[in-house]
């Protein structure tokens, strides 16, 4: 008995909601209700998942509370228990025994047989949950006894009988039943809660999560659902009425037994890199001094040479060498393949990492950054991601299957969790909702609108706000956002362990085939200090990789990352110029409007271009400060040589997040390890808060130190501003570098970059038709259209008259033409050319659907004329026959119209996604005109705050969330683009044309600041309608 | 000549370029089947077809729709002897024989469409046009095309049509639009067989047809009509006995010609003429369609039972408004009694003769309905013995009363206790039922089994909020 006269008590039987569409609460939340109802020890006990531990543990681990880690399990067979981790080695055969359960099944379920409880789960203490039909009436049924000799005979001493009360009809009759079981059984009998929620309120999320479970609305799940909301952490006064004295104090023995933590767990890495009779310190060295030599064929200069062994040294004591070996073999292996693959994040950019091969941000060159390697003071583990190719990524992932097997290697998970639109969706369905008025609500809901719904959202959607059921809806939505509705694959996190990796953390299926995930996602690896590698997809790899390759194949000069020539002036000037439309990372319209006024000149420039135009600095307001500095219309100055130590690089303004925590340590004395705890409450106080800690220990830290109040105010602020997006230096380098790659290829091989993109496609900002009409106007670009007599599959590079390239455009470019198609078209064409389009589809072998999408694109103009003719014809072919030759039929000359080039446009939109005749406006231009709507080029001449109208197809709309509510709109008309800026208050007033518009008309005031041009919207008019079929997609943005 | 059609414009989002004229139809097209009248004869005119399109009905349920046209055509036959159904939106009547009798085309139009506008409420504005082949009539009603009274006209206005008047597959109207042919004169200029080969050789069909080169024979509508029996009693008479023989005799006669239609019926209404007075209506409602003169003649024979004649009858009319098809009758004989499906067929028998005596809304069924709130867990339905079988069972077997109290009793409680004819002693409990907030009647109950003096177990709940309250739910048997 605790002081308050009340039994103490160990909850041994709980779900949390990674329990999916079981558990209506939190971990966090469990934890803390039971520390607050003075609970002796928890377990989280989620069905067949550890998924939920690692928070629970973050939470217990500063609360009186001990956690401990378990699993509900239902055999197939229908026998249910609770297995406890009584110490490591139980932990790690509960993993893999649910490894076991739920690789047998297809995402998202398990199947446990009896024979994989056979050996007794060593280590792991065992509740026993008899089926209630089995003990009703007080004689327990013949399956019920032999269930319990079974379980009795090998979980010897580490079996109890879970006595559950619940308050569902006559406990009094069912605690004697067990009670009675449990003797002659000889199984002792412990108190456990079935808890489902922290609190009895969760009862009605908890019924719409079982609902959601089920596919029906909670007014049809019935028995499905619980009759009373007991199943929540009950107060002790509670239960010390309703159970024995003695079931209680069986909980907390049982709790005193289990002394595993996750604390225990040790991460070890994989061994086989160092080859036999080395160190992995000595291999490291060996492959450092080898990539030095191909670095550095001259000698490695002194610096550098300081540098490494500094990094070495460093390394040792950290004892991280596997780690930089692992990533070292990853490279080495898609280097191997061809694959262009590029690392970055804190460790990456060091002189190691640069020698051996996983960047190529050259030290010597950017001298600034080798300060903030890891550091020992930080204690942070390093931090490398890879960025490959995205089309050849996965040779890269099933590389590391082969070699590691795929015990030892697994992808992260990724929670996926309720947002707004999703919980609208299933709390609707549950509510009994359904079709057109579910979908209404649905697609009333924003991602821009937050987690909160407006009234006017629910008004818009002809709902009535204040009626009861909405009132529920909005109440549950609130309630559900945030909760984990199942597991994903993370994009590319690898986890590698030494030994069986399911000890570890159990394994399950994803969704795609051959894929597995491990049920922690990276902040729970973080947490534990488990080590993952990013192997992540990155589109700019793919499109530079083929950019190099044709121009190779074309001019026969071989570019390398590495050598690109370095610092072009005329680059620059491009991009100055913002004419940036496919180049990496600023293509962007926010970065577009940005460079002309940074004008960056160097690769430096670009590495805080990257930088800046992120929500967390423009949130922070470090963008204009930063400005005014670089243009000399402000002062730079520094309260301290510690300060400017930190800042100079960025006169002034903290613009990285490794600034950031720097300024913690130098000026406001937080060590190491708290500035990375700073870090890590930077990223989440958005969702969870808990910066206020911080505040007081930065800001009297700083006034310790002699700052004034105001710099330390400011700079928390800043700190705030930063939250979850500030962007590290360590990756903006190593984006630089792809971005001046990428600028390169633009401003000096122009065909080939555009010719590489298309072929990369989906990627970047811009679809196809922005990238094409962007070669052909600013970069002269010669196009030509699809055409089976010249096409290849892809985008390819033809010479031209005058030995330049002209970009011909490919045979993938055509909707719902087969691979399979095109490949039989490009080797029968090989053989010799096309006669006609009888004798294409005989000898391709092409099906009426490919036949009729080549026809639909305007392919086969050079067989069979104007697109109405090609399509008689290709209506026309006979499907070729094995035993008959071809047939051959002479038919009249049909009397077909040509289309119209209003109808060629249209389709050109709709068969490929863009044309090579004029822009659709062009066509309309007249009918505009006659309105009064400017061209976007006109604009260029009006004077800033002039009322301007302008129409445009919608291209781009993007909401940052730094905006304060601020829609930025880009609308392209045959003359180029406009840029508009739609303030809330507008956006809320015509929301329907803001969004649904593809073709958009705007009246508003021209602004124009520094060389950038907008229009701020007054009124927006859908003109969609003029477009008739024209299909046109604008990509919206956060 | 025809007059504007009543509501334009119907392809808005075609921008059709100007009708041209006609060219000369494709190679292979047959001459037309239907010549031509030598002069303008109105002494013996050709066919002419009225089409009436309905747009709105194209949104309807099929069978929806098919009754309304039904009803429609009803509504239509006194103009035309020839009506057809064109599902889900139209119909087409033929009225080249009926114009003498209206007084000619004008006249006979107005006289439709006056009769069209009285149910236009329901049904939407209708779209009429006239035509020699019903198909062009119905093409010019769905695109709002002028009438057309003769074939040798009809070749031009037919051809300034948009394709999309023929209503093909959607794979050959996509292909007509991908060949850029927006209009059937365009369709018309191609060679036949090229055609026919490309789209199919349903749009070929159609077009012979709509310009009267093929014959188009079209099923016919023929009205449904219900059936009446009258007969005149010998003798006045107010026993039962003799109204009874009287009545099997018309109900032979009401079977006989459900057989023959291969029909049913649900529902009956018998009249008892009286001397001087109004007649007396004996109304029978079936559960399932019958046919079997056995059985309704049972039936009637207990409604009459109960019936109080006011006078004696002198006359019986048995009427059935509606006859049902597509049903099989129950008793049609052709399973044998003794099987399993018999002792299932004889649950809707007794409910009819129960209903029968006692009035069709005093007998339901009840179903259980899987619910943890006890008042939700049942529900009354028409057709007992529906929905008892697919209901699961509670997870826990909990105790119910069988006598549930309609609504719960407010009990006294005396220290926490409850009261009810004295202090109840509680035997078992609590069962908490905390549910039901989706619709607003959110419960918070904790119930017992108690005791009462007298030894009646009584089935109590005490509310968990609130004034905490102590009701008495039912009572055990």
């Amino acid at each position: 008995m605790s002081g308050s006269g009340l039994p103490d008590y160990a909850e041994l039987h709980c779900l949390s909601n990674f329990s999916f569409q079981r558990g209506a609460s939190h971990p966090e939340e469990l934890v803390a209700r039971a520390e607050a109802l003075g609970y002796r020890a928890l377990a989280i006990t989620d069905e067949c998942s550890l998924a939920g531990v690692v928070r629970a543990h973050v939470a217990a681990r500063d609360r009186a509370l001990e956690l401990l880690v378990g699993s509900e399990l239902r055999c197939e067979d229908g026998l249910k228990l609770v297995l406890l981790a009584s110490d490591r080695d139980g932990y790690g055969r509960l993993g893999t025994l649910i490894t076991r359960a739920r690789r047998r099944s297809p995402k998202g379920g398990y199947r446990l047989q009896r024979d994989d409880l056979a050996d007794g789960v060593p280590g792991c203490l065992a509740l026993w949950l008899p089926d209630p039909h089995g003990v009703a009436g007080g004689i327990p049924g013949a399956q019920t006894l032999a269930d319990g000799r079974w379980l009795a005979d090998r979980f010897a001493g580490r079996l109890w009988l879970a006595v559950e009360l619940l308050a569902e009809g006559d406990d009094a009759a069912r605690l004697a039943a067990l009670q009675a079981l449990g003797r002659q059984l000889a199984i002792p009998c412990v108190a456990s809660g079935d808890v489902h929620m922290h609190l009895r309120r969760r009862r009605a999320l908890q019924d719409v999560l079982v609902a959601i479970g089920h596919g029906v609305p909670v007014s049809r799940a019935g028995f499905a659902l619980f009759a009373s909301g007991e199943r929540h952490l009950r107060r002790r006064d509670q239960l010390a009425r309703r159970y024995p004295p003695a079931l209680l104090a069986e909980t907390v023995a049982i709790a005193e037994r289990c002394h595993f933590s996750l604390e225990a767990l040790r991460y070890e890495y994989p061994s086989e890199l160092v080859p036999p009779g080395m160190t992995p310190a000595a291999r490291l060295r060996e492959l450092t001094e080898a990539g030095a030599v191909r670095r550095w064929p001259q000698g490695v200069p002194a610096r550098v040479r300081t540098l490494i062994e500094h990094e070495l040294a460093l390394i040792a004591e950290l004892a991280y060498e596997p780690y930089f070996l692992t990533v070292h073999d990853i490279v080495a292996f898609a280097r191997g393949r061809g694959i262009l693959c590029q690392g970055r994040g804190s460790a990456a950019n060091s002189a190691v990492c640069f020698c051996l091969g996983i960047t190529e941000v050259d030290p010597a060159r950017m001298s600034v950054l080798m300060e903030r390697f890891i550091s020992r003071e930080r204690d942070e583990p390093p931090d490398i991601d890879v960025d490959f190719e995205h089309q050849r990524r996965e040779e890269v992932i099933q590389y590391l299957y082969a070699k590691y097997g795929r015990d030892r290697a697994a992808l992260a998970a990724t929670v996926i969790s309720y947002r707004p639109r999703s919980a609208v969706r299933d709390v609707g369905r549950a509510l009994g909702l359904a079709g057109d008025r579910l979908d209404r609500l649905a697609s009333a809901i924003q991602w821009w609108d937050g987690r909160t719904i407006a009234p006017e959202r629910l008004r818009e959607a002809g709902e009535d706000p204040d009626s009861p059921l909405m009132r529920r809806l909005l109440w549950l939505v609130q309630e559900l956002q945030g909760f984990p509705r199942h597991l994903s694959q993370h994009v590319g996190g690898f986890v590698i362990s030494a030994g069986p990796l399911e000890t570890l953390v159990p394994i399950e299926n994803a969704a795609m085939p051959e894929r597995t995930v491990i049920q922690w996602d990276k902040d729970d690896l973080e947490t534990l200090g488990l080590l993952k590698v990013d192997v992540l997809g990155l589109g700019m790899l793919t499109a530079i990789r083929r950019s190099f390759d044709l121009v190779a194949a074309f001019r026969g000069r071989k570019l390398t990352m590495a050598t690109v020539p370095a610092e072009d002036p005329a680059v620059y000037d491009m991009i100055c110029r913002a004419e940036t439309l496919g180049v990496f990372q600023i293509e962007s319209r926010a970065q577009m409007a940005m460079l002309p006024r940074l004008r960056p000149r160097c690769y430096y420039d670009l590495v805080i271009e990257v930088a800046i135009i992120r929500p967390g600095p423009i949130q922070g307001d470090m963008v204009h400060p930063y400005l005014r500095r670089r243009n000399g219309l402000e002062p730079v100055s520094y309260p301290s040589a510690e300060v400017e130590s930190v800042l100079q690089r960025t006169l002034g303004v903290p613009i990285f997040q490794e600034q950031v925590m720097q300024l913690a340590i130098v000026a406001a004395g937080f060590s190491g390890g708290e500035a990375d705890a700073l870090r890590r409450a930077m990223a989440a106080w958005k969702k969870q808060g808990g910066l206020g800690p911080f505040q007081q220990r930065l800001i009297e830290g700083m006034r310790r130190r002699g700052y004034p109040q105001a710099f330390a105010e400011q700079l928390f602020q800043q700190i705030l501003g930063f939250g979850e997006y500030g962007f590290p230096e360590s990756h903006s380098a190593s984006f630089a570098l792809l971005v001046y790659v990428s600028a390169w290829l633009k401003c000096h091989e122009p065909a080939a970059f555009f010719c590489a993109l298309m072929n990369s496609q989906p990627m970047g900002f811009y679809a196809p038709a922005q990238l094409l009409r962007c070669a052909r106007e600013q970069h002269g670009v010669e196009l030509r259209p699809i055409d089976v007599c010249h096409s290849m599959a892809e985008c390819t590079l033809e010479r031209r008259a005058d030995g330049e390239p002209a970009l011909r455009l490919g045979l993938s470019q055509v909707r719902g033409l087969s691979a399979q198609g095109i490949g039989r078209l490009v080797a029968a064409r090989a053989e010799r050319p096309f006669a006609h389009v009888q004798d294409l589809a005989g000898r391709a072998r092409l099906d009426r659907r490919d036949l009729g999408a080549l026809a639909a694109a305007d392919a086969l103009a050079g067989l069979a004329g104007h697109r109405h003719r090609a399509r008689w014809q290709v209506a026309g072919v006979e499907p070729p026959s094995a035993l008959l030759p071809m047939p051959e039929f002479r038919e009249a000359e049909p009397l077909l119209r040509a289309p119209t080039e209003g109808q060629d446009i249209v389709a050109d939109y709709r068969h490929t996604g863009f044309s090579l005749g004029r822009h659709p406006l062009a066509l309309l231009r007249a009918r505009l005109a006659e309105e009064g709507s400017l061209t976007a080029e006109s604009l260029g001449t009006m004077a800033d705050g002039t009322l301007v109208q302008v129409a445009g197809l919608v291209l781009t709309r993007q909401r940052p969330g730094s905006a304060g509510g601020v829609t930025f709109l880009t609308l392209e008309d045959e003359t180029g683009t406009v840029n508009v800026v739609v303030w809330q208050a507008l956006a809320e007033r015509q929301r329907r044309a803001l969004l649904q518009a593809r073709l958009l008309r705007v009246r508003g005031r021209l602004q124009r600041q520094e060389g950038v041009t907008h229009v701020i919207a007054r009124t927006l008019d859908d003109r969609s309608g003029w477009l008739g079929a024209l299909v046109t997609r604008s990509r919206d943005f956060h | 000549m025809g007059r504007a059609p009543r509501t334009l414009p119907l392809f808005p989002e075609e921008d059709l370029p100007p009708p041209e004229a006609l060219a000369e139809p494709g190679p292979g097209y047959p001459r037309p089947v239907v010549a031509p009248s030598p002069v303008a004869a109105p002494a013996r005119p050709g066919p002419l077809w009225l089409a009436v399109q309905l747009p709105a009905l194209a949104d309807t349920a099929a069978a929806a729709a098919r009754r309304q046209l039904e009803r429609l055509a009803a509504r239509l036959a006194a103009f035309s002897p020839r009506i057809s159904l064109i599902e889900p939106d139209g119909l087409v009547m033929e009225i080249g024989a009926s114009l003498r009798l209206f007084g000619g085309h004008d006249a006979l139009r107005e006289a439709i469409e006056a009769r069209l506008a009285e149910r236009t409420a329901c049904l939407g504005p209708a779209r009429l046009a006239c035509a020699p082949t019903p198909l062009a009539a119905t093409w010019l009603a769905r695109a709002g095309g002028e009438d057309v009274l003769t074939l040798e006209a009809l070749a031009g206005p037919l051809g300034a049509l948009p394709v999309s008047v023929w209503r093909g597959s959607a794979a050959s109207l996509a292909l007509l639009r991908e060949l850029g042919i927006r209009r059937l004169a365009e369709a018309l200029r191609l060679p036949r067989d090229a055609l026919a080969r490309r789209c199919g050789v349903e749009l070929v069909q159609a077009l012979d047809r709509a310009l009267g080169r093929q014959p188009d024979p079209r099923p016919a509508w023929i009205p449904r009509r219900g059936w009446r029996g009258t007969l005149e009693l010998p003798a006045e008479t107010e026993r039962h006995a003799p109204l009874l023989e009287a009545l099997a005799g018309l109900l032979d006669g009401l079977a006989e010609a459900l057989r023959r239609r291969d029909a049913a019926v649900q529902r009956l209404r018998l009249e008892l003429f009286h001397l001087a007075r109004p007649a007396t209506p004996v109304v029978l409602e079936l559960l399932q369609p019958s046919r079997d003169a056995g059985h309704l003649q049972t039936l009637y024979a207990r409604r009459l039972e109960r019936q109080v004649l006011p006078a004696p009858v002198i006359a019986l009319a048995l009427s059935a408004p509606r006859l049902e098809h597509d049903v099989v009758p129950a008793a049609a004989g052709l399973f044998t009694p003794g099987t399993g499906t018999a002792a299932c067929a004889g649950v809707p028998q007794l409910v009819e003769r129960l209903r029968a005596r006692l009035g069709v809304s005093a007998v339901h069924g009840l179903c259980l309905v899987p619910e943890h709130r006890p008042e939700a867990a049942w529900q009354p339905v028409s057709t007992p013995g529906q929905g008892v079988c697919d209901t699961p069972l509670p997870p826990v077997t909990a105790r119910r009363p069988l006598w549930m109290l309609a609504e719960p009793v407010a009990l006294e409680s005396h220290g926490g206790h409850p009261v009810h004819q004295g202090r109840l002693s509680i035997e078992q409990g609590p069962e908490r039922i905390e549910t039901g907030w989706w619709d607003g009647r959110d419960v918070a109950r904790d119930y017992y089994i108690a005791r009462d003096r007298a030894g009646v177990r009584l089935w109590v709940y005490r509310e968990r909020h609130g004034a905490r309250r102590w009701w008495l739910h039912g009572v055990f048997g």
